[in-house]
């Protein structure tokens, strides 16, 4: 793969954009706009969440899993049982939930990343697999397939009620999102961001050259896991309910799905790919309770066919078009 | 830019439906039923037959009860996922504005929707979701199908009543099977039984061989099971007849036989008992009629199934809830109105017990017999309005 300039142009520059404004701006208008709609713009923001803890080791370190549910399901079922066990202030709960994923992270990690490409796809597969069946048998803990409901939390910050209206998750899922995205933006804009894309492209030679390459996979991964936790045990506080689905390989496959969508390559991929997923299936399946897939089929078969980059290479390339030369663009 | 075009156009878009909604809520009282079901995915044939059921009341009754008129509005799970199913419920309610709930296959979607409603006071009619637990969650819940203990107890009672000793019970691992078996168990032993054995067979199992050597080397005199529907169904069956059991033990399942599902038998089946609230043979006016609208909508080869009775039996509950609304809708009125009631329904005279919500209903045994060169369940013993018992 070549290296495309415009690819990771949005970290490069230190100073926000304005198109990345206007970007932060729709969460904020969406709350106007559809206040009937806030549990569902939830899950929205979730998903973009989990997308962009893909995207951040699948396009700046070439990690391609299968299994990063694992890391979402784990957040959300320790986030759960810290409820369920009396725990319910729901900030530091959330923190929990993405440590423990973390820690999973780091322990399985060395062991994973000497692995590359399909034996690495495989064996996060596996373990994907293995934590699903894992959450299935041991029902006593996880409530197995009947999973564990009505999950109370604190208001948060003493002030913020959880209801079912959703004014409470939603700011308090963007706020999680806006800070895990400033945090991987200014990763992936350092020193340690350039060796992970240096590693994505030729190993063997940032080996040759005394970067530890495992290690910094290792650490990228961590950090992707824990912002995958964090994914998982907001979906916990804000539906108050955790099924096994928090851990199934759908659920892996379909963020992969998103950040194609959105566009592998650019941090704002998942976000975008993410929010995109979700609106459409929602209303495809509105539209047709029966066949809404095929729409989500067809759409991805043209975004991928278009464009080399999902939706955002769409955009860049017809802004390119529109301007008559290549420069750099945000999404 | 193109963006901020297209939220001004939603938004006016939105004003403008806000509008009309209002508007048409004041031309006529209308009650919107939000009904949450499997219409894709692997449990997509119950979603069909949810549907189905829908559209032949609606057929019969039209949409008019008492003054006020009944809209429905379709959401899809698409598989086993109770936080979707939450999600859902929270649409439904905040953003359509529906005032009863319906749908509920799989009884985790159910589970996860009780808190929703508690908060919400949404009465909830569960069509098919039978685990036994259900109904304590929320004082908002109401079972239009079965609660899973009946049918297991009515398979003791009727293998005790036959004079067997020595049962072998064999259900699916997952929680409904081990509901069955906790039932079965407990009322076999207390009519003087023993249960030689239990297996809890693994969801995704394809081949049974081993199982049924299991059963045969145990000689058991009767075989419990409950398996979904389908494939594993289909071949457990096979197995059991291939090793012989068939023929030295009496078999008696649940819903394995249902009729939609009886074509995919062979004739292993033949002889196989099963224990549940419906059989397609029943001659009351209300079978009758179902019948006769299924056939008119869906062609003459419909088979009605169980999926297909639980669910016709909550939109009449629906009805019943709807049809005492003045004015404003009276979440306390509509629970108020079915509780105690009772009706005759295509599966025989019904009854929802006052105090814990549950079905009182036959519970029909039913044996696979071949009627006319045709695969047929054959109506054994009906055992009359059965409740549900304090395990």
């Amino acid at each position: 793969m070549s290296v495309d300039r415009a690819f990771y142009n949005a970290a490069e520059r230190n100073r926000f954009g304005l198109l990345e404004i206007l970007f932060w701006l729709c969460p904020i208008a969406a709350f106007f706009l559809f206040p009937t709609s806030l549990s569902f713009a939830t899950h929205v923001l979730i998903m973009a969440l989990f997308a962009m803890s893909l995207g951040l080791i699948l396009s700046f370190a070439g990690i391609v899993t299968l299994g990063h549910a694992a890391f979402f399901g784990l957040g959300a079922y320790v986030t759960a049982l810290l409820s369920l066990a009396g725990y319910q202030e729901p900030i530091t709960a959330t923190f929990l939930g993405g440590a423990a994923a973390a820690v999973l992270a780091l322990v399985i990690g060395p062991l994973l990343l000497r692995l590359t490409g399909l034996p690495l796809m495989m064996v996060t597969l596996a373990l994907g697999a293995v934590m699903f069946e894992a959450a299935n048998k041991l029902g006593w803990l996880t409530g197995g397939e009947n999973g564990l409901g009505d999950l109370r939390y604190q208001p948060v910050f003493g002030i913020f009620r959880w209801s079912i209206y959703g004014q409470t998750a939603y700011f308090y899922t963007l706020a999680w999102l806006f800070v895990l995205f400033l945090l991987t933006r200014s990763l992936v804009a350092s020193p340690f961001g350039l060796a992970l894309q240096g590693i994505r492209e030729n190993p063997l030679r940032m080996n040759l050259i005394g970067a530890p390459v495992t290690g910094h996979l290792v650490r990228v991964y961590t950090i992707s896991a824990f912002i995958a936790g964090i994914a998982g045990a907001l979906s916990a506080q804000a539906t108050g309910f955790v099924g096994l689905d928090v851990l199934s390989v759908d659920l892996s496959i379909n963020a992969l799905v998103m950040l194609v969508l959105g566009g592998v390559g650019n941090i704002y991929g998942g976000l975008v790919g993410g929010a995109l997923y979700i609106v459409l299936r929602n209303l495809a399946s509105d539209w047709n309770p029966y066949h809404w897939m095929f729409v989500i089929g067809a759409f991805l078969v043209v975004v991928v066919l278009l464009g080399q980059n999902g939706v955002i290479g769409i955009v860049e390339r017809l802004t390119s078009l529109i301007s008559g030369q290549r420069k750099e663009t945000s999404p | 830019m193109s963006k901020r075009f297209r939220t001004h156009l939603v938004a006016g878009a939105l004003a403008v439906a806000g509008a009309l909604a209002s508007l048409s809520g004041v031309a006529a009282q209308t009650v919107k039923v939000g009904v949450i079901g499997q219409f894709t995915g692997p449990y997509a044939l119950a979603g069909k037959q949810l549907r189905e059921s829908i559209d032949a009341y609606v057929a019969q009754y039209g949409t008019k009860s008492g003054s006020q008129t009944i809209e429905f509005v379709y959401k899809d799970i698409g598989g086993s996922n109770p936080a979707l199913a939450k999600s859902l419920a929270e649409q439904l309610i905040v953003k359509d504005g529906v005032s009863i709930l319906t749908g509920f296959f799989l009884s985790p979607e159910a589970a996860a929707v009780a808190p929703v409603i508690n908060e919400t006071k949404t009465p909830s009619v569960l069509s098919v979701a039978a685990s036994p637990p259900l109904l304590k969650m929320s004082p908002w819940f109401v079972r239009a199908g079965q609660n899973l203990w009946q049918p297991a107890i009515i398979q003791a009672d009727f293998a005790a009543d036959n004079g067997k000793k020595r049962a072998y019970i064999a259900v699916a691992d997952y929680a409904p099977g081990h509901d069955v078996q906790e039932a079965f168990t407990k009322r076999f032993k207390e009519r003087g039984g023993e249960i030689v054995a239990a297996d809890r067979i693994p969801l995704n199992t394809v081949d049974f061989a081993a199982f049924a050597e299991r059963i045969a080397n145990a000689k058991p005199d009767i075989v419990a099971t409950f398996l979904p529907n389908g494939a594993p169904a289909i071949g457990f069956f096979n197995a059991l007849a291939a090793r012989g059991v068939t023929k030295t033990a009496m078999i008696i399942g649940i819903a394995e036989t249902d009729d939609p599902d009886l074509p995919s038998y062979n004739d292993n089946i033949i002889g196989v008992y099963t224990s549940i609230f419906y059989a397609g043979g029943l001659t009351n006016p209300e079978n009758v009629a179902l019948k006769k609208v299924m056939a008119e909508k869906f062609g003459a080869n419909h088979a009605i199934g169980v999926n297909n009775v639980s669910p016709y039996d909550g939109i009449r509950l629906i009805y019943r809830m709807v049809e005492v609304q003045k004015g404003k809708f009276d979440p306390d009125a509509a629970m108020t109105a079915v509780k105690g009631f009772s009706w005759n329904s295509p599966s025989g005279p019904k009854q929802i017990d006052p105090d814990t919500r549950e079905m009182i209903h036959n519970i029909y045994v039913r044996q696979v017999q071949k009627v006319d060169g045709k695969l047929t369940n054959v109506l054994v013993k009906t055992y009359e309005k059965v409740g549900v018992p304090k395990l």
